[in-house]
């Protein structure tokens, strides 16, 4: 991981502890001291940090300092590189058209919807092979609304036209 | 203690608590074959849909899921030198080299074996070690507890990630977020700014959505997982392999010996001890001319290793509720939902709850072994789904999961705030094994601190076994900066 990313990314998290900190400085005792405990604790550790960095930075180092073991789950990609944050936004952009279709149709048809777009657009498939694909994922959602007795968001279209299950 | 255990068995043996045991396996062994995916978003995936059902049936479900991604995903390992999970890691560098001698089959049926044999074992191990710990445990009051929960939540934020200060940083961020919503010791809400959604605090399975399983599934988009072409097993290879492992048997009890204990350990987990294994087994040869080139020992002792520590990991969870690694946390998760308190609960009027886990373990693994064992042509047709295929199905099932949380929209907003937090805490190498930690014992934690404070003042700092598990906990902070310092390079590879 590149210093400078590293740097602005810990201090942020450091700015926002020290708002939470400073946000609970009204409250009782007893009900501060714990996220007194823990926030001043991570943005003291946060700002040892920066330092720490700032201080590797200064001395012309441009790579993080670490022990080589993490025991999470490995990106396998660059988190510096443009087209990563490119790529994420995409992503990302997906799941936000989801939510809108979800807010406007309802979650059952909206993921219909939207898993023949995905299939379509993103994954370039041919029909004949969305058709059987999208009839698995409705037999899916069947399943999941007969047998398990799931809840499902409602969109405003349902609420409008008084339609029950969309 | 004999009667708790024949009882837990009873308990386990009702056709719908097996049928759910055997679900539970069947999506581990999915779970574990997709690589990226794993038995933590496994856990996530699935814990939302528990909350109804009997708490006994639910907790069979989740230790057949975890119990067994560990045997699932050396399938991706030998066939395609893809880890299936992180877990599984060391056994690619035999396994796949067998491969890609032809004796794939040979390869999977002897770590099918070994993991069974393993997971077997630490399922004894964890038996065992009830009667061990009860009296320990039936000592403790609040201020040990409180301790053991900062121990558990400070090893794994040190052993979890690459960097300790960040480690520790996720889990301070962890733990202030589990202060959101009503105070335990007087009458006021915290950080709810308003919001009449946050004042039960944030649920849990949304962090287990939004911080693991979200992130993981835009990764695997992003990284266009997963690849994998076609692949031989070959023919008659099965009963090769078996008879390795049985003649290997002291190699595969040793290492499954090491496995429980790294599990044993919070933060060090199944990805430790597959390595851990596969160094002993190489070690503990007498030539070592084969590794690196399809030795089957190469591919027995990391497999042993890492279902072994599955047993290792359930022991500080179940009995101090110290969750060893991010499965575990989820797990524990999965617990609380059910009002069931690790500790005291369950070594007492729990105890034969407790069994049953220890039965689950134990079936989990044989049953997931023998499925693979004649499954594993069609598991590792799984690999081949291209991602855009599983990512829409995975994105609904997380989406649907977030909103049986408190079937609020707010659940699914939260959802979407948590997954960035989740994919930058990975992308920028903070620990989310211990932000989890952190969360999930930060609201048990400060409740076991005001009881202590209320009932002993401040003399609790005095306990005998407060200031024993102080010290060990400041010993192991040490000895794990020093120890990753010894490791210590800058990041140019994977990762970020």
């Amino acid at each position: 991981m590149k210093l400078v990313p590293s740097i602005i990314y810990t201090a942020v998290i450091v700015l926002l502890t020290a708002l939470a900190v400073f946000y609970a400085k009204d409250w009782p005792f007893q009900a501060r001291a714990f996220p007194w405990l823990a926030g001043i604790t991570t943005a003291t550790l946060g700002l040892l940090l920066v330092v720490t960095d700032i201080r590797r930075l200064a001395m012309g180092h441009r790579l993080e300092v670490t022990s080589g073991q993490q025991a999470d789950i490995e990106s396998g990609y660059d988190m510096a590189a443009w087209s990563t944050y490119k790529k994420f936004a995409r992503v990302f952009g997906w799941i936000l058209v989801l939510y809108a279709g979800i807010w406007l149709v309802g979650l059952r048809v909206a993921v219909v919807a939207f898993f023949i777009a995905y299939l379509r657009l993103e994954g370039r498939l041919r029909w004949f092979l969305i058709v059987p694909l999208t009839a698995l994922m409705v037999l899916f959602l069947v399943y999941f609304d007969q047998l398990l007795a799931v809840h499902w968001p409602r969109g405003i279209m349902g609420q409008w036209l008084g339609i029950k299950w969309l | 203690m004999l009667e708790a255990l024949l009882e837990g068995f009873i308990q386990l043996a009702e056709p719908f608590r097996l049928a759910m045991l055997g679900l539970g396996v069947l999506i581990g062994l999915a779970v574990g074959i997709i690589p990226g995916i794993g038995g933590t978003v496994g856990f996530a995936l699935v814990l939302p849909f528990l909350m109804h059902f009997d708490p006994t049936a639910a907790i069979a479900m989740l230790i057949g899921l975890v119990a067994i991604t560990t045997t699932s995903d050396t399938i991706t390992c030998v066939l395609f030198a893809i880890p299936g999970t992180g877990g599984s890691v060391a056994t690619i560098i035999d396994g796949h080299a067998m491969a890609r001698k032809g004796e794939a089959g040979e390869a999977l049926a002897a770590a099918f074996l070994a993991s069974a044999i393993g997971g077997v074992f630490g399922a004894v191990i964890l038996a065992m070690s009830i009667p061990v710990a009860r009296p320990l445990v039936l000592q403790f009051g609040s201020p040990e507890f409180f301790m053991l929960s900062i121990l558990g939540i400070s090893m794994v934020a040190v052993l979890s990630g690459r960097r300790p200060l960040k480690g520790l940083m996720a889990a301070g961020l962890g733990l202030l977020l589990a202060t959101v919503g009503g105070a335990p010791t007087v009458c006021i809400f915290r950080y709810y700014f308003g919001i009449p959604y946050l004042y039960d605090g944030i649920p849990l399975v949304l962090i287990a959505l939004g911080v693991f399983a979200l992130p993981e599934i835009i990764d695997l988009v992003i990284r266009k997982m997963p690849v994998a072409g076609a692949f031989r097993l070959g023919k008659g290879a099965a009963m090769t392999g078996m008879r390795h492992v049985l003649k290997e048997i002291p190699l595969v009890l040793r290492c499954a010996g090491l496995g429980t204990y790294i599990g044993f350990v919070p933060g060090m987990g199944t990805s430790v001890a597959n390595w851990i294994g596969y160094g002993h087994s190489v070690q503990s040869a007498k030539d070592k001319s084969g590794f690196g080139h399809g030795d089957i020992r190469g591919v027995i002792g990391p497999e042993s290793a890492n279902n072994a520590a599955r047993g290792g990991e359930l022991i500080p969870t179940l009995l101090f509720g110290v969750p060893g690694s991010g499965s575990m946390a989820l797990f524990l998760m999965g617990l609380m939902m059910f009002n069931l308190r690790p500790g005291t609960d369950m070594i007492t009027v729990h105890l034969p709850l407790t069994f049953t886990i220890v039965w689950s373990l134990l079936i989990a693994n044989v049953v997931g072994a023998v499925i693979c064992m004649f499954l594993a042509r069609q598991l590792a047709w799984f690999t081949t789904i291209p991602i855009h295929v599983l990512a829409p199905f995975l994105m609904m099932v997380v989406i649907t999961a977030a909103f049986q949380a408190s079937r609020d929209w707010g659940d699914l907003i939260l959802l979407l705030l948590l997954t960035l937090v989740g994919w930058s805490f990975k992308q920028f190498g903070f620990s989310r094994p211990a932000f989890i930690v952190g969360f999930v014992l930060g609201g048990i934690a400060e409740v076991y601190l005001w009881i202590s404070v209320q009932r002993y003042g401040m003399a609790w700092l005095l306990h005998p076994w407060v200031i024993g598990i102080i010290l060990l906990m400041i010993a192991s902070v040490i000895v794990s900066i020093i120890w990753q310092r010894k490791g210590q390079h800058p990041v140019d590879e994977g990762g970020g």
